[in-house]
C-alpha cells in the first residue's frame, strides 16, 4: 500500500567540512516518508543516518554544510520547500511540524532548567498560552509513560530510561504531525528499550503520527518499522517494506546485516559480524561502496557503482546480486 | 538547595584555611633564624635596651616561653582580637589600623569584582553570538593584551593619562592619588561621597580593565564548546525564540564557569587592589602593608596578611554556598 | 593522528625512550605548524633571545650614571635615561635576562615539585593523598600576593629568596594534573603489570604519563613563566626582594619610588610593561594553538 506522503527528500547530500578536507556524509539520499507510517532507518555508526536526520529540522550547522538536494513538507497541505524557509518561518516549522528525539539524549536535556520548564518553553514559543502549557505538563508526561512527579525535577535527578521519556514529553507538546527518532533507545536497558518501542508504536496508532525511527539495530527496526531503508556509507542502498528487507533481502549488505543478527531458533548457528570496516568518505569512492567486504564482489562491482533499481513492488535495490 | 552535608564541608574548608593562614603567621618569625622583628627593635634602638624591655618586648610579641606557651599566648590574643602593636605607627594598634583601612580595600576590591564580573559576563554573551567573527577576535586579541599586564604599570600610565595629560584648567581630569580631597569633611555627607566615588574612579577603572578580559575570556570560551551540546542543539530543534535559547539554554550554562572562577579571580584582583592602593597612594590595607614592608612594621605585616586571607576565605565561602542556587547539580558531587 | 614511523626502528634506541622522545617532538611539531602557535613561540625566543644576548649588545654599562638625568629617547639613548642618568635600552636588555631567569627557574622547580607531589599522591592513594591534595586546594584559596608578601619580608632581600618563594608557591595546579593522570594509568597498569613482569606499575606509570600530560603542563609551565615575572615585577614594585638587581620590576620599583612620574619619563615606564604583555601575549597565543592541536587538553 503506497501511502500518502507527508516528507519527501530529494537528492540530499550533506558534507563535513574542514580547512583540511570534505568527508561527504550524505550523498544523494532520496526517500518519503509516508503519513501516519514509520520507517525505519538501518546502517552501522557512522554511515551517516544521523547527519541525515538532521535535515529534517534543518539542523545544519558548521561545520556540516547542506550541499544539495531539497525536503518537501506536506503536513500543512501545500508542498512547502523546507530548506528554503526563512529563520522565522523555520522556527515556527520546527518543533511544531516535526520533532525530534536525539540520539545523545542523555544529554539533551539543559541540566540548569526543570523538567516542566523545558516543556512549556517551547509551547509558549509555539504560542500556546502559559496556562495552556502549564496543564498540558500533566497529560505529556503521563502520555510519554512517566510520572508527573518528575515536573519540577532537573534532569540530573533522573535515570536514563525517564529522561528519555521527557524527551519524548517534549517532543510531543506541540502535537507534532511527525516524529525523528534518532537511536531512542541506545544507552538503555532491553526492557526500558521494549517500553519505548511499544510507547512510539502506540502514539503512531493513537495520534497518527509519522515517525522517522533511526537504529543501528536491524532487528529492533525490523518489529516496528512499516518500511526499512539501509543505509550504507552516506547512501541508501536498499529500501522496501519491513517484511520485504527482513524476509527477502536484495542487497549483500541487508544479507549481511541479517545474518549478523544472534537468533534465538537456531541457537547452535555461529553469528558472524560483518568483516573489515566502511570506507573512509574523505576521499571519491569508486564502485560499489560495500565492495571491500562483499564476498560476492567482482570487478563491475569495483568499478562501476550500482544504482538503487525496482527489484519488487515498493521494494529497491543497488547491488548487482539481488538476493 | 542547600544540603548540611555541602555546608558542613564548606565550613571545615574554611576552619582548615584558617589553620593554615594562622600556623603561617605563628611559625614564620619563629623559624626564620635571628627573628627579624627583634632585629629591627636592636637595631632600631641601639645598645641602649636593657634585658627586662627586651624581655617586655618578647612577651608583647609572645616570643617568651616554650614554643607551646608562645602558640597559647597567640592564639589567646588572637581570639580577642589582639594583633600587636605597629612598629611604625607606634602607638597605635594593629588592629585599628587595619580596621580603618580595610573599608577602603573592600570598596575598591568589591566594585572592582562585581564591575568585572558583569563586563565580562556580558562582553562575552555578546560576542558569544559572533564567534569566530571580526568582533570575537578583536575583542578577544583587546582582552588578552590587557589581562597579560601589570596592574600597577597600568596604574602608573593612567595616573599620567588623566593626572597629567588630559588636563582641564591645569587640573587633571580625575584626581589620581589619595582616596577623597582634603577639603570634605569625612562622614555620610554627600561632598565627601562624591569625593570619594571621584577618586575611586580610575584606580577601579585599572583594576576592572585587568580583570574583566579573565571573566570574558573565559564565558567566551565555555560558550563556544557549549554551542557543541546536545541541549543547544535540542534548544535549536526546538524552535524557541532566540532570546530565550541564548538567556536560558547557553548563559545560564556558559556562567557556571565564570562563577566558579570568582573565587579564585578574587584573590588575585586582592594582590592588584593592594598594588594599586600603592601607586594611588589610597590608604586601604594595601597601601598600609606597603608601608609596613618598606619600615620594616613586622607585626602590621603579621596582621594584614591574617585580616586579608580571613577576607579571602569567607568571601569564598559565600562564594560557593551563592554558587548551589545557579547550578542545581553542585549537590550531587 | 599519530604519524608512525618518524623514526627507522632499531636504531640502538630503547622503544620507551623512542616513544617519549616522539611524543614530545610530535607535541612540538603541532604547535609549530599552528599560526598562533608559531607567533607565540616566536615571541618567546625573541625574548630568551634578548636575554641572552641583550648584555652583550647592550650600548653601555647598566651601571654607567654619566649621562644626563631623565634625557628623552635620542640616537645615543634610544631609550633616553633614568632618573640618575643609567641608559633605560641597557637597563631593559640586561634586566630581561634576569626577569626571564626568575621566570624560567620557577616554572622548572614548578614542575619538579608538582610532577613529585603529584605522583606521590596518585600512586601512595589513602591518607598520603588526602592530605596532599587538602594542602593543594588550600594553598589555592589563601590570596596568592599578600602570601609572597609576607614570605618575602621575612626571609633576606635576594632575588633566589625571591626565586624560591615562587617556586614553593607555583606548583599546586601542575601537581593536580600528574595526580589525576597517575590515578588513571595506575588503574590500568596494575593490570598491565601482572602480565609483564619485570616492569613495575611504577615505571609504567613514569612511562606513560608524559605523552599524556604534556599539552597542559607545557601551558600551565608558560603561564607560570609570565606569572613569575609579573609576581616578582610586583613584589619589587612593593620594595620586596632585592631591590638593586636589574629587572623589570626593579624598574618600575625605581619609577615609582623617584616620582619619575612628575617627568612623564614614559620611555623608562613603557619598555618593562611591554616586555611583560608581550610575553603574556606569546603564552596566549601558545596556549589556543596547544589547544587547537592537542585533543588531549581536552579532558581537563
Amino acid at each position: 500500500m503506497a501511502g500518502e506522503r507527508i516528507m519527501e527528500l530529494k537528492d540530499i547530500s550533506i558534507s563535513y567540512v574542514s580547512k583540511k578536507e570534505k568527508t561527504d556524509a550524505v550523498r544523494n539520499v532520496s526517500f518519503q516518508l509516508d503519513k501516519g507510517s514509520i520507517l525505519g532507518l538501518v546502517g552501522e555508526s557512522g554511515c551517516g543516518k544521523s547527519t541525515l536526520a538532521s535535515v529534517f529540522l534543518k539542523l545544519i550547522y558548521p561545520p556540516s554544510k547542506l550541499m544539495g538536494g531539497s525536503l518537501n513538507y506536506y503536513g500543512r497541505g501545500d508542498e512547502e520547500d523546507i530548506l528554503n524557509l526563512k529563520p522565522p518561518d523555520l522556527r515556527r516549522y520546527r518543533w511544531k511540524e516535526v520533532a525530534m528525539i536525539f540520539q545523545g539524549s542523555m544529554n539533551s536535556l539543559n541540566p540548569v532548567m526543570k523538567v516542566e520548564d523545558q516543556i512549556i518553553d517551547v509551547m509558549i514559543d509555539h504560542d500556546y498560552s502559559y496556562t495552556e502549557a502549564m496543564n498540558s505538563v500533566d497529560k505529556l508526561l503521563q502520555m510519554a509513560g512517566i510520572s508527573k512527579r518528575v515536573r519540577s525535577l532537573y534532569p540530573h535527578e533522573l535515570s536514563g530510561g525517564m529522561k528519555q521519556r521527557v524527551n519524548i514529553a517534549i517532543a510531543l507538546s506541540c502535537e507534532p504531525k511527525v516524529l525523528i527518532a534518532d537511536e531512542p533507545t541506545t544507552a538503555l536497558d532491553v526492557v526500558v528499550q521494549d517500553q519505548i518501542i511499544k510507547k512510539l508504536e502506540s502514539l503512531r496508532n493513537e495520534l497518527g503520527l509519522s515517525i522517522l525511527f533511526i537504529s543501528h539495530d536491524i532487528s529492533l527496526v525490523g518489529v516496528i518499522a512499516d518500511k526499512i531503508a539501509i543505509m550504507y556509507a552516506g547512501k541508501i542502498v536498499e529500501i522496501g517494506k519491513a517484511t520485504d528487507i527482513m524476509n527477502n533481502p536484495k542487497h549483500q549488505y541487508t544479507i549481511a546485516l541479517l545474518s549478523s543478527i544472534p537468533s534465538l531458533e537456531d541457537s547452535g548457528k555461529k553469528v558472524k559480524g560483518i568483516p573489515g570496516k566502511p570506507p573512509v568518505l574523505n576521499r571519491e569512492i569508486i564502485g560499489c561502496a560495500f565492495a571491500d567486504r562483499c564476498a560476492k564482489a567482482t570487478e563491475r562491482c569495483r568499478s562501476e557503482e550500482p544504482q538503487l533499481e525496482q527489484v519488487d513492488s515498493e521494494h529497491l535495490s543497488a547491488c548487482y546480486f539481488p538476493g | 538547595m542547600l544540603t548540611l552535608r555541602y555546608v558542613r564541608r564548606r565550613v571545615l574548608y574554611l576552619v582548615l584555611t584558617l589553620f593554615v593562614a594562622i600556623s603561617i603567621n605563628f611559625f614564620l618569625p619563629r623559624l626564620i633564624p635571628g627573628n627579624p622583628a627583634i632585629t629591627v627593635l636592636l637595631t632600631r634602638y641601639g645598645n641602649h635596651i636593657t634585658p627586662q624591655e627586651l624581655r617586655l618586648v618578647e612577651s608583647q610579641l609572645n616570643l617568651s616561653g616554650t614554643l607551646w606557651q608562645q602558640y597559647v599566648g597567640y592564639m589567646v590574643a588572637l581570639f580577642h582580637g589582639n594583633l600587636g602593636v605597629s612598629f611604625y605607627f607606634y602607638p597605635a594598634s594593629v588592629s585599628s589600623i587595619i580596621a580603618g583601612a580595610l573599608p577602603w580595600t573592600l570598596f575598591l576590591l568589591g566594585s572592582a569584582t562585581v564591575i568585572s564580573v558583569i563586563l565580562g559576563v556580558s562582553i562575552a554573551s555578546f560576542i558569544g553570538w559572533r564567534l569566530g567573527g571580526k568582533t570575537d577576535s578583536m575583542v578577544s586579541t583587546i582582552s588578552i593584551s590587557l589581562q597579560s599586564l601589570p596592574v600597577f604599570w597600568l596604574g602608573l600610565i593612567l595616573q599620567i593619562v588623566f593626572g597629567l595629560m588630559v588636563v582641564i584648567n591645569g587640573v587633571g581630569l580625575f584626581p589620581v592619588a589619595h582616596a577623597f580631597s582634603t577639603n570634605v569633611t569625612v562622614g555620610p555627607n554627600l561632598a565627601f561621597i562624591a569625593s570619594v566615588l571621584y577618586h575611586s574612579a580610575i584606580p577601579i577603572l585599572t583594576l576592572v580593565l585587568i580583570s574583566f578580559p579573565g571573566f570574558a575570556l573565559l564565558m567566551r570560551n565555555t560558550i563556544s564548546t557549549i554551542i557543541n551540546e546536545d541541549y543547544v542543539m535540542m534548544a535549536r530543534a526546538k524552535g524557541l525564540k532566540t532570546w530565550r535559547l541564548k538567556k536560558m539554554y547557553i548563559n545560564k550554562n556558559a556562567r557556571l564557569p565564570v562563577a566558579t572562577s570568582v573565587a579564585l579571580a578574587f584573590g588575585n584582583i586582592v594582590g592588584g587592589a593592594f598594588l594599586i592602593e600603592e601607586v594611588f597612594s589610597y590608604k586601604g590595607i594595601g597601601w598600609y602593608l606597603y608601608t609596613a614592608v618598606t619600615t620594616s612594621d613586622f607585626p602590621l605585616i603579621d596582621g594584614i596578611f591574617l585580616v586579608i586571607t580571613i577576607t579571602v576565605v569567607i568571601a569564598n565561602f559565600i562564594v560557593d554556598l551563592l554558587y548551589s542556587f545557579l547550578d542545581p547539580r553542585v549537590m550531587l558531587e | 593522528m599519530m604519524p608512525n614511523g618518524q623514526f627507522p626502528s632499531g636504531q640502538g634506541i630503547s622503544a620507551s625512550s623512542l616513544k617519549r622522545r616522539s611524543a614530545v617532538l610530535e607535541f612540538l611539531g603541532n604547535v609549530w605548524s599552528n599560526r598562533k602557535g608559531k607567533a607565540g613561540a616566536l615571541i618567546f625566543i625573541a625574548m630568551i633571545l634578548i636575554a641572552v644576548l641583550g648584555r652583550i649588545f647592550s650600548p653601555y654599562s647598566p651601571y654607567d650614571t654619566s649621562f644626563g638625568i631623565y634625557l628623552p629617547p635620542s640616537a645615543a639613548h634610544l631609550l633616553g635615561t633614568n632618573y640618575v642618568g643609567e641608559d633605560v635600552m641597557s637597563e631593559f636588555l640586561y634586566g630581561t635576562g634576569v626577569s626571564l631567569m626568575v621566570g624560567f627557574i620557577v616554572a622548572i622547580a614548578a614542575m619538579a615539585i608538582g610532577t613529585l607531589v603529584g605522583i606521590t599522591a596518585g600512586y601512595m592513594g589513602s591518607v598520603t593523598d588526602d592530605v596532599l591534595m587538602r594542602l593543594v586546594d588550600i594553598l589555592l584559596v589563601i590570596p596568592g600576593f599578600p602570601l609572597l608578601v609576607i614570605l618575602s619580608a621575612y626571609l633576606p632581600p635576594t632575588i633566589w629568596s625571591t626565586i624560591l618563594i615562587l617556586s614553593v608557591l607555583s606548583w599546586p595546579f601542575n601537581s593536580r594534573i600528574i595526580r589525576s593522570q597517575t590515578l588513571s594509568l595506575k588503574r590500568r597498569s596494575f593490570v598491565l603489570a601482572s602480565r609483564l613482569s619485570g616492569l613495575s606499575s611504577f615505571r609504567i606509570i613514569i612511562r606513560d604519563l608524559i605523552p599524556n600530560v604534556l599539552p597542559i603542563i607545557f601551558i600551565n609551565s608558560i603561564f607560570i613563566v609570565v606569572g613569575a615575572i609579573v609576581a616578582q615585577a610586583g613584589l619589587a614594585f612593593f620594595g620586596l626582594g632585592n631591590i638593586n638587581s636589574i629587572n623589570w620590576g626593579t624598574m618600575l620599583y625605581w619609577f615609582e619610588t623617584e616620582d619619575a612620574i612628575i617627568f612623564k619619563a614614559w620611555w623608562w615606564l613603557l619598555p618593562p610593561g611591554f616586555g611583560i604583555m608581550a610575553l603574556g601575549i606569546g603564552a596566549n597565543l601558545l596556549s589556543n594553538a596547544v589547544s587547537e592541536t592537542s585533543s588531549r587538553i581536552r579532558r581537563y
